[in-house]
């Protein structure tokens, strides 16, 4: 399902000052679209996604979706980047809580939850508790989480930011198997740009606080890209151009002054 | 999980106190310290034994667990539900943290002859300074441990459409509950502390009043018997708790504590 933020802004009120995360952001997703948020830590990608679930409410502008969810079905589900399981229910009770509060018995819930993290491989750890998995193995719990609940649109926010590189490698893979088999619209945050031009049908590069869109960027290639991407020119130019917009405000975090060599 | 300090470690701790009792019963027997003050620990035994065969302890103690069970359950139930609902509720917090805030820091043992005005000078009044230095510790954990639940588990139940009743049932009450355990953990030693204490001074019965009576009457290995016997009710209910944690938070080791 498509949805249009229009003009949207959220500001908090701390005692000392006004924090604007984003500001005057349009963005139209269309249905089944995989697009992919980058830009610098603090930049309100988090509060984006959090005005999308229906979290928190956009101090102005509006979303827009083009549908409603149907009865006692939820909208949107989001992968937290890491903690989102609660950790005094096991495997299979976290991947059956999302079915469980949408009024299915939680007989049948855990069943079909217990059979989808069969079908992950995850069969053997149904009654571990979180701790005793590793990290990548709780965002897959995660994700099968969010996958049983079927929401419409899917947001994910930095879902394996504290991951290591090959684990990451593989959940990518293994969450582009599943998004082409659920097909849904996804808006997937990163700070990765190899991770985004992976995964996104479109890329959204939005600048350091507070948040707006500076560019919008079409990632036309095939899946899977992973053999592709250190070749192919057309993803090298995304990528530079990707780094280009967001170079600068990782500089001013770090209080770099511009490229001085130069 | 490392189960090398309990190995090696016990026979060391058991060490340590042999080494101490030895040392003691040496100096007492010789008088280099009064046995008189410091009775020998191996007569103190006798005495405990003597005290256990002629059923002379068993009123003691079970007056003394009746007052502690009761105190625990009448202090700790409704210590657990305010203090959740102050956890949860942040109208029910400002309503009640003022009350809380100007109680909670008064000494128990301070109110008890408030107790006995209220209460009169049975075993009521007794009971209800227990439950009263039981409510404020359980209180207190319960409210801080709904507190400290990550606001990120309340967006998970929010995000799945959980109304407040499952919120409460799948989130509230799991997440807080090791910290409650806590708090009934510390609830538990302070029952046990009044208890003593309002033995001590009011009552005919309980491991309380036998120390008093040994004390008026002189007979310190009694003393030093019932002592014993307390520090015991003290170790076994701890190791009670510490199960019955383990049982209950599944989710959490516990063996370390």
């Amino acid at each position: 399902m498509g949805f249009h933020c229009e003009d949207l802004s959220k500001h908090y009120q701390t005692r000392e000052r006004d924090l604007h995360a984003i500001s005057g952001v349009n963005l139209s997703v269309e249905d089944e679209e995989f697009v992919c948020l980058i830009g610098p830590s603090g930049c309100g990608k988090t509060t984006l996604l959090k005005l999308i679930a229906g979290l928190l409410q956009p101090s102005s502008g509006r979303i827009c979706f083009d549908t409603d969810p149907p009865a006692g079905r939820i909208r949107a589900g989001m992968v937290f980047q890491e903690q989102g399981l609660f950790p005094w229910m096991t495997i299979v009770q976290n991947a059956a809580f999302g079915l469980e509060c949408m009024k299915t018995s939680s007989q049948s819930a855990r069943e079909r939850a217990a059979d989808f993290l069969l079908q992950l491989g995850l069969g053997d750890f149904l009654n571990e508790y979180p701790h005793q998995l590793s990290g990548g193995m709780r965002q897959r719990v995660a994700i099968a989480r969010v996958i049983l609940a079927d929401p419409q649109i899917l947001l994910m926010d930095e879902p394996f930011g504290s991951l290591d590189a090959q684990t990451r490698m593989v959940l990518i893979d293994e969450l582009l198997r599943i998004w082409s088999t659920y097909r849904k619209t996804v808006l997937y945050v990163t700070h990765d740009i190899e991770e985004a031009l992976l995964l996104a049908d479109r890329i959204v590069v939005l600048s350091g606080r507070p948040g707006t869109i500076l560019e919008t960027i079409e990632v036309t290639a095939e899946r899977p890209r992973r053999k592709a991407l250190p070749t192919d020119t057309i993803l090298a130019d995304i990528r530079a151009r990707v780094w280009e917009l967001v170079e600068g405000d990782v500089r001013q975090d770090l209080h770099i002054e511009e490229s001085r060599h130069e | 999980m490392n189960k090398m300090p309990s190995i090696s470690g016990t026979p060391i701790k058991i060490l340590s106190l042999l080494l101490v009792g030895l040392a003691w019963e040496g100096m007492s027997r010789t008088s280099i310290i009064s046995p008189l003050f410091f009775p020998p620990p191996s007569v103190v035994l006798a005495s405990l034994y003597d005290l256990v065969i002629s059923h002379t302890l068993w009123p003691h103690l079970g007056a003394t667990l009746m007052r502690m069970s009761l105190g625990l359950l009448i202090g700790g139930i409704p210590g657990i539900l305010v203090g959740l609902g102050m956890g949860w509720s942040s109208r029910v917090r400002a309503l009640l943290d003022p009350l809380v805030a100007a109680l909670h820091p008064l000494p128990k043992v301070a109110i008890l002859p408030l107790i006995m005005i209220i209460f009169g000078i049975g075993e009521l009044s007794k009971v209800m300074a227990v439950a009263v230095a039981v409510f404020f510790p359980v209180l207190i954990n319960s409210m801080v441990a709904v507190l400290q639940i990550e606001p990120l588990f309340f967006e998970v139940a929010d995000l799945y459409g959980a109304g407040r009743g499952r919120t409460f049932k799948r989130v509230v009450l799991p997440g807080s509950l090791p910290m409650i355990m806590a708090g009934v953990r510390i609830g538990l030693n302070s029952a046990l502390l009044i208890t003593i204490a309002v033995e001590l001074v009011t009552a005919r019965q309980g491991l309380g009043a036998l120390i008093w009576l040994a004390w008026e009457l002189f007979r310190t290995e009694e003393l030093y018997a019932g002592l014993l016997v307390i520090g015991f009710l003290g170790l076994l209910t701890n190791w009670l708790m510490i199960r019955l944690q383990g049982r209950l938070i599944p989710w959490k080791d516990f063996q370390s504590i």
